[in-house]
C-alpha cells in the first residue's frame, strides 16, 4: 500500500514538472523581492521616459493564485505622467528598453493613445499607454506565495 | 482631513480632555429629531435639555443628550448608557437625521464622540466616513485588546474558543486595511463585531469620490474568510475604473490641450471610491433557500446608501451597486421596496427577485445590467421570483464570456461557474468597471452590436 502510494506521488510530481506546474515554479523570488524587482523596471522605464509623474503604487499586496491553487500575491503599479516630448519618440524608447530585458511587447492603438502591453519571464505585467493628453505605466508585480 | 480628525482625537485622548468647544456650524442643514425639539427656529434648544441625559434615553434622545454634554462629560455619560448607545448601533435612526445631528454639533463634540463611543460613530450612517473611519479603527484595536486580554488572563475553553473566532476574523480586518500608506487610501466604515461580524472597507475617499461603488456579497461570504478577498477584489476594481478613466482621457485628443493636460489633470480628474461591503450575514447552504438574510440585507444596504446620499448631500456622487448571486436579491429587493435610487446596478449569477422588471428597479434611466456566466447552477433559476436575465425583465445584458477587448484589443479571460466574475482580467471585471464609472455604452454584450462599441461612444 505504501509503495503504492508512493508511487502515485512520484507520477504526480513528475506529470507536475512535465506540464510546468511544478512546486516551487517560478523566480524563487519572495512576493516582496518580486515587488521590488517589478518596480524597479518601472522606475527605470519611468527614469528613461522623463517627465513628471505622479506615483500611486499600492504598497498593499493583492491576492493571487499560483498554479496547484496555491495562495500568493502580487503588487501593483499605478503612475500618471506628464510627456516631456513626442509620445511616438516615448514609445520607441519603452518598446526598445522592454524587449533589452527580454519582454514580449505588443502595441495597440486606442483613439489617439497608444499602449504597449509587456509579459515577464514570471508574468509580471507591465502597460505603457501615451498619447498627446498624457501618459500612464501600470502593471502587476510576478505573483509569489505568501 | 483624516489626519486632522486623528491629531485631534490624540490631543484630546492625550491630555484627558477634549479640545476647546468651537462655535457651531454654519449653514447647517434644517432638520428635527424629534417634534419637542425643533432645532430650525430654536437650535440651541438641545442645549436645553439636559434632562434627556438623565432619562435613560434611546434613539434620538440619546443623540439628543450626546449633543446637550460638554465635550469633556461625554466619556463619562457614554460609559452611563453604553447599553443604551449599543441599542442605538443596532437601531439607528434615520441616515439624514443623523447627518442633521452630526453637523450641528461643534467639531469639538464630534472629535470627543469619536473618541468615547467609536462603536456608535463608526457604524450610525450619515456621519461622514473620515470620522467613522477612524472611530472603526478605533473600535477595531480596541476589541482586539480586549479579547487578546481576555485569552491572555485567562477563561472558559469555550469562552477561549469564541475569543480567538472572534480575534481571528478582526486581524482579517486589520489586514485587509492594507499598510498605512496605502494608495488608494483604505477607509474601515463599518464595523459589527456583535454576532458574526460584519465590516465594509472603502477604497478611496467616500467623502470626495465623484463615482462610488458597492460590491454586495452573495452566499458564504463572512468576514474572517472572505474580508480579505473581497478588498483584493475592490483594490482590482478600483484601478480598472482608473486605467479606463486615464484611458478614455488619454485617447480623447479632441477635448485637452497638450500644454495644460497636467494643470487639468490635477483639478478636474475625477475620483473614484469602490466599497467591500459584507454589511450582512450572509446564507450558508442550509438557510440559502430563505429570504431572512435578504431582509436583514436590504436594510442594511438601504442604510447604507442612504447614508452616502445623506453625508453628501450637495455633492452627490454617482452611485452603482454591483451584487453577485444571493446579494443581488437583497440587492433587488431594497431597490424595489426602498425609497432610494442609485444610478446603474450590475447583477452578476443572480437567483432573482421578485420584482418582474427593470421598471419596478429605483435605478435611474433603467440602467442595470446581468451578468451570467457559463455553468452557472444559480442563474436562470428565477429562485426568488423573476429571473433579472429574462429579455421580459428589461436588463441589458453584460457579457462575461471573454475574447478581445473592443477597445484596447486586450485579451480578456472568460467567467466560467458561479465564482469567477471578479477574477482579475476578465471581461466581467472590465464591463463591472465600466458600469461604475457609467460608461455603460462601453459594456459588451457579447453580440455583433460589441464592433461598434467605439471610443466616439464614451461619454
Amino acid at each position: 500500500m505504501k509503495a503504492r502510494t508512493l508511487a502515485g506521488v512520484i507520477l504526480t510530481l513528475a506529470a507536475l514538472s512535465l506540464s510546468g506546474c511544478a512546486v516551487g515554479a517560478g523566480s524563487g523570488r519572495s512576493a516582496q523581492e518580486a515587488g521590488d524587482d517589478f518596480r524597479q523596471v518601472l522606475n527605470d522605464t519611468q527614469h528613461a521616459v522623463g517627465g513628471e509623474w505622479e506615483v500611486r503604487d499600492d504598497p498593499t499586496p493583492r491576492g493571487c493564485s499560483i498554479p496547484l491553487w496555491v495562495e500568493g500575491e502580487r503588487y501593483p503599479a499605478l503612475r500618471i505622467g506628464t510627456l516631456p516630448t513626442t509620445a511616438a519618440q516615448l514609445l520607441a524608447l519603452v518598446e526598445e528598453y522592454w524587449s533589452g530585458l527580454g519582454y514580449a511587447v505588443e502595441s495597440t492603438d486606442v483613439g489617439e493613445a497608444t499602449e504597449l502591453q509587456a509579459i515577464g519571464e514570471h508574468d509580471e505585467t507591465f502597460i505603457f499607454r501615451v498619447s498627446d493628453n498624457g501618459m500612464t505605466l501600470q502593471g502587476e508585480s510576478e505573483c509569489r506565495p505568501h | 482631513m483624516l489626519l486632522g480628525i486623528a491629531a485631534l482625537v490624540s490631543a484630546s485622548v492625550a491630555i484627558g480632555m477634549p479640545t476647546e468647544v468651537s462655535g457651531m456650524h454654519e449653514n447647517r442643514p434644517p432638520y428635527v429629531l424629534s417634534q419637542s425639539i425643533d432645532l430650525v427656529h430654536d437650535p440651541l434648544a438641545l442645549l436645553r435639555r439636559t434632562d434627556l441625559a438623565a432619562a435613560a434615553p434611546a434613539g434620538s434622545g440619546l443623540l439628543n443628550g450626546l449633543a446637550s454634554l460638554a465635550p469633556g462629560e461625554i466619556p463619562a455619560y457614554a460609559a452611563q448608557n453604553a447599553s443604551a448607545l449599543t441599542k442605538l448601533v443596532a437601531n439607528p435612526p434615520a441616515p439624514r437625521l443623523v447627518t442633521g445631528w452630526w453637523d450641528m454639533l461643534p467639531t469639538s463634540s464630534q472629535v470627543a464622540l469619536t473618541s468615547a463611543v467609536p462603536e456608535m460613530v463608526g457604524n450610525l450612517n450619515g456621519i461622514p466616513y473620515s470620522f467613522r473611519n477612524l472611530a472603526n479603527r478605533t473600535f477595531l484595536g480596541q476589541t482586539m485588546d480586549g479579547l487578546k486580554t481576555q485569552l491572555e488572563t485567562g477563561v472558559g475553553r469555550s469562552q477561549a474558543t469564541e475569543a480567538q473566532t472572534r480575534l481571528a476574523a478582526l486581524t482579517e480586518i486589520e489586514e485587509a486595511l492594507g499598510e498605512g500608506d496605502a494608495r488608494p487610501g483604505r477607509e474601515l466604515v463599518s464595523l459589527s463585531v456583535s454576532g458574526e461580524p460584519t465590516a465594509a472597507i472603502a477604497l478611496g475617499d467616500l467623502d470626495e469620490a465623484d463615482y462610488v461603488s458597492y460590491l454586495v456579497p452573495g452566499m458564504f461570504f463572512g468576514v474572517q474568510a472572505q474580508i480579505g478577498e473581497w478588498s483584493d477584489i475592490a483594490a482590482r476594481l478600483y484601478t480598472e475604473q482608473v486605467s479606463w478613466q486615464q484611458l478614455l482621457s488619454e485617447a480623447d485628443a479632441t477635448t485637452a490641450d497638450p500644454a495644460t493636460t497636467a494643470d487639468v489633470a490635477e483639478h478636474t480628474e475625477p475620483t473614484v471610491a469602490t466599497v467591500a461591503w459584507i454589511g450582512y450575514q450572509t446564507p450558508h447552504l442550509l438557510n440559502v433557500g430563505s429570504l431572512d438574510l435578504a431582509y436583514q440585507g436590504r436594510d442594511a444596504l438601504t442604510s447604507t446608501i442612504e447614508g452616502l446620499k445623506a453625508t453628501r448631500s450637495g455633492d452627490q456622487p454617482y452611485v452603482s451597486i454591483l451584487a453577485h448571486s444571493y446579494g443581488s436579491t437583497a440587492a433587488l429587493m431594497a431597490l424595489t421596496e426602498k425609497d432610494f435610487m442609485v444610478d446603474a446596478l450590475a447583477l452578476i449569477g443572480s437567483p432573482g427577485s421578485p420584482a418582474k422588471s427593470v421598471d419596478e428597479l429605483h435605478v435611474r434611466n433603467a440602467n442595470v445590467f446581468v451578468g451570467e456566466a457559463g455553468w452557472d447552477p444559480i442563474t436562470n433559476t428565477s429562485f426568488f421570483g423573476s429571473d433579472p436575465g429574462a429579455a421580459s425583465y428589461g436588463a441589458k445584458d453584460m457579457s462575461v464570456s471573454g475574447g478581445t477587448d473592443v477597445i484596447t484589443n486586450d485579451t480578456l479571460l472568460p467567467s466560467t461557474g458561479h465564482n469567477e466574475y471578479f477574477a482579475e482580467g476578465t471581461e466581467s471585471l472590465r464591463n463591472l468597471a465600466l458600469i461604475a464609472i457609467d460608461q455603460g455604452a462601453l459594456v459588451t454584450d457579447g453580440t455583433t452590436r460589441d464592433q461598434a462599441r467605439t471610443l466616439a461612444l464614451a461619454r
